[in-house]
């Protein structure tokens, strides 16, 4: 490779840096204290507290099972919200597993791939997470309210139910990481549900895969 | 690796994590902390260093990989500023792990330094990694190994953000002439 003349503009810049930090004792000390919060750290920080609350909403929802288990309506629903919520758990536990796994010394297309799919598995938790849309208008339904409910009751209900079940299949097919940059409304649900860096991860992601394609 | 080897390592290649930390990051209050994190990475993996591997090779590895996951921690939370308005205070950078120009530089070469940072700054993640890697005058064969891609590959992008470059250098009035002026070539 012969050097041009961006090589040697760039040796003239590195004649120019003054490097005056030294490698010192200090600051060994300051890294065995990490003083420095890692990425993963912080990837691996989100993960534990989404466990740790789901796990807390978990054991709610098996209470509340248990209580309403002779409501077979009732009772779908919750188990539906347990499913869901168990998903979500099991892919923050892949996403704590996979961060483990994780070396920065592998190579930098292999190494930020795994780190851009981590920051955007949000987009398919947030996908599932609509499935148990349509059960919040049924999770109150209780034996009596079926019996007694009546004709009106259905009439009501059955619309909703209906409705919400295609509401909860469109954002279901809707919620894609491709669509995540074509669709705008897309985008702002997966910004509003907390995970800021999904559209740079994905963005990244869109890059790597150009980048390791011969032209 | 041990404590000393460790340090003298790095004071050995420390300008490597300056210019990284220089173009990926052009908030000088956040590029300390990259550097900081990048020595972390380093010290953290340096257990599981193989001596079979190439030092450099290793570094770059890691240095690369957490200056860009660095750069969308920074603008996840609103930290990255506009390369054009950073761009000065950059060649004046006053850090603790500070990253300095001389005094005496001539007026136009600092000016087309800034250009070509400007311009590596405007490459995407995986492009900006591959330049530096080329402008560190690292071979094809290393450079797919740091970055993952064929060597082929490498060839085939370089040509095209070279060209690119020429193309915006020749654009903003600084084509080989204005090199040739500077004696840079």
């Amino acid at each position: 490779m012969s050097t041009d003349e961006f090589q040697k503009l760039w040796k003239a810049y590195d004649a120019k840096l003054e490097k005056t930090s030294q490698m010192n004792q200090r600051l060994f000390s300051d890294l065995q204290q990490q003083k420095t919060k890692s990425v993963l750290q912080g990837l691996v920080a989100t993960r534990v507290f989404g466990i740790v609350i789901g796990g807390m909403y978990l054991a709610l929802l098996v209470l509340a099972l248990r209580y309403v288990w002779s409501q077979p309506v009732m009772a779908v629903s919750i188990g539906v919200f347990i499913g869901c919520t168990v998903l979500a758990m099991v892919a923050y536990i892949r996403d704590i597993v996979v961060v483990r796994g994780l070396s920065y010394a592998d190579s930098v297309v292999a190494a930020q791939e795994k780190l851009a799919g981590l920051r955007s598995s949000i987009i398919g938790i947030l996908r599932f997470s609509w499935i148990q849309l349509p059960f919040w208008a049924t999770f109150f339904v209780s034996n009596a309210l079926l019996r007694n409910g009546g004709p009106r009751f259905l009439a009501i209900e059955i619309p909703i139910v209906l409705f919400l079940v295609a509401v909860a299949i469109f954002l279901f097919r809707n919620i894609t990481v491709a669509n995540a940059q074509k669709k705008r409304w897309v985008a702002g649900m997966i910004r509003g549900s907390g995970a800021k860096s999904v559209s740079r991860a994905i963005e990244l992601l869109k890059e790597i895969e150009d980048f390791k394609k011969e032209a | 690796m041990n404590q000393a080897d460790f340090l003298q390592r790095m004071e050995e290649n420390k300008g490597i994590l300056y210019k990284i930390a220089n173009a990926y990051c052009r908030n000088a209050g956040d590029r300390e902390d990259l550097i900081q994190e990048m020595i972390y990475e380093l010290w953290k993996s340096g257990e599981r260093f193989d001596d079979h591997f190439k030092f450099s090779t290793w570094m770059y590895r890691i240095a690369l990989n957490v200056a860009i996951s660095f750069y969308r921690k920074a603008s996840r939370s609103g930290l990255r500023v506009d390369f054009e308005a950073s761009l000065s205070p950059d060649l004046e950078a006053g850090l603790s792990l500070e990253v300095q120009t001389q005094a005496d530089s001539g007026e136009e070469l600092e000016e087309r330094i800034a250009l070509l940072q400007r311009f590596i700054g405007e490459l995407g993640e995986m492009d900006k990694a591959l330049m530096i890697l080329y402008l560190e005058e690292k071979p094809y064969r290393e450079i797919a190994e740091i970055l993952g891609i064929t060597e082929t590959n490498v060839a085939t992008k370089l040509s095209r953000i070279r060209d690119r470059l020429k193309q915006q250098f020749l654009t903003a009035g600084h084509g080989d002439a204005g090199l040739q002026k500077n004696k840079i070539l």
